[in-house]
């Protein structure tokens, strides 16, 4: 009865800034970032990002609680560069990443496609995604995943 | 990229190693643990699908209750190819559920022969030829519940669009098997054993991919993973690459989200218009 509702760890509430951004006056160049309806599958990824930048100092996350849906990411960096400028480098990097990723599945899916037999594949249900033919008439629609060719510039996220 | 050392070089690979109608394995190498199972758990719980959320009950004297059987059909997986196309109810203009965020079904049975008459998910009439309870050409589908004479069902459903953060009966996955290091060199596992860890814990297909470590070399502390054995299972509503392909985009969404209330927060007012977000390729 009191259950919170369950949309309630994904969706922002009006009003609600999706990141909060809390200055530590303890330590220097230090910044704990509040993102909200977040989980450990964004706050993760980017605590590893950043500690893999030379720059920076410090990166931990934690969830305060499970039924208050954020997390805390804290960021300490040299006085070279700042919290806000890394983070920006790692979602670009991480964003990156993933289209490299989604370009060398579709890659792969192609050249299972060419080898055919066995690895067969499934004949309907590609449409919303492009077909595996290349030139198939689907190619392009919107919501196409992109990534048909050995290119990384094919990230068209439409909002 | 405009800054050095977040991981530039970073070029994930991929191998197939094999696809059918509902699985896909494939290796994932050149990468760090934590997008790997980023990934994972994007696949899992949120990758949207169609699945019924109302079911409305004209008519039951099966012997199930009501809510055992809205449960039952929650589950029933819903051919998903055209998600892409439906509006979350919560996002959509309509007052309760219109043909942009949903899928309606009707189901009316009732058994007139003596015997038992079993009910069929196939046998749900949808109102989107696309959107079908999932099942082979040759089966008829789940078997919803059974009648006998006299007993009738009669119902209506709505369908709709959501993720499996939100109910598991949206997950387009039964399964997600993920190993890495199966020879255990990083030691991230501490086996239980008897007398011998090597006879008492049999190495998984993934072994032959990789070398064991030498056991007289020193332990490398620094070591991290960067190959990941992924099989991916559906439940049929989508096709294992989609599975695959979507989460990678639901996860660039996320940090496009994130990236634009870092701009907002920087400039209020500018980070709204599109044009000014930083290009990310």
């Amino acid at each position: 009865m009191n259950a919170p509702e369950r949309h309630e760890m994904f969706t922002l509430p009006e009003g609600v800034r999706k990141i909060e951004l809390l200055k530590d006056s303890k330590m220097a160049n230090c910044i704990q970032f509040n993102i909200q309806r977040e989980d450990h599958t964004i706050a993760n990824i980017l605590r590893y990002k950043l500690l893999q930048h030379p720059q920076v100092l410090f990166a931990a996350y934690r969830m305060p609680h499970p039924l208050e849906y954020y997390v805390e990411l804290k960021v300490q960096t040299t006085s070279r560069t700042t919290p806000v400028d890394v983070m920006k480098e790692a979602i670009e990097s991480l964003m990156l990443e993933y289209g490299n990723i989604r370009s060398a599945f579709d890659n792969e899916l192609l050249r299972v496609d060419a080898s055919g037999g066995d690895l067969g594949r499934r004949g309907a249900g590609f449409g919303a995604f492009g077909s595996l033919d290349p030139g198939n008439a689907e190619f392009g629609v919107a919501g196409d995943m992109g990534g048909r060719g050995p290119r990384n510039d094919d990230v068209d996220i439409d909002f | 990229m405009n800054g050095a050392g977040v991981g530039d070089s970073n070029q994930p690979q991929i191998r197939i190693r094999s696809l059918d109608k509902n699985s896909v394995d494939f290796v994932l190498s050149n990468t760090q643990l934590s997008v790997a199972n980023s990934l994972r758990r994007t696949m899992i719980a949120e990758v949207p699908t169609m699945a019924i959320d109302l079911v409305q009950f004209m008519e039951n004297t099966s012997v199930l209750a009501d809510e055992f059987l809205a449960h039952r059909l929650g589950l029933v997986p819903l051919v998903s190819h055209n998600v892409d196309q439906f509006k979350y109810t919560r996002d959509c203009t309509c007052a309760e559920y219109c043909k942009d965020c949903s899928v309606e079904f009707t189901l009316h049975v009732k058994c007139t022969e003596p015997g038992t008459r079993a009910v069929y998910s196939s046998e749900l009439i949808s109102s989107n030829k696309d959107v079908v309870p999932v099942s082979d050409d040759e089966s008829r589908g789940i078997i919803l519940l059974k009648l006998r004479k006299g007993q009738e069902i009669n119902l209506h459903c709505v369908a709709k669009k959501g993720v499996a953060k939100e109910h598991a009966k949206w997950s387009p996955c039964a399964a997600v098997g993920f190993e890495y290091d199966p020879h255990n060199n990083l030691r991230h596992l501490a086996y239980w054993y008897e007398k011998s860890i090597k006879e008492e814990w049999p190495l998984s297909k993934n072994a032959e991919e990789e070398k064991e470590a030498d056991p007289d070399a020193p332990f490398d502390f620094k070591a991290e993973p960067t190959t990941f054995y992924f099989n991916v299972e559906t439940v049929g509503s989508l096709d294992p690459q989609q599975v695959v392909l979507t989460a990678t985009r639901v996860l660039q969404e996320k940090l496009v989200a994130l990236q634009l209330a870092l701009e907002e927060d920087q400039n209020p007012g500018a980070g709204t218009n599109m044009d000014d977000a930083e290009p990310w390729v």
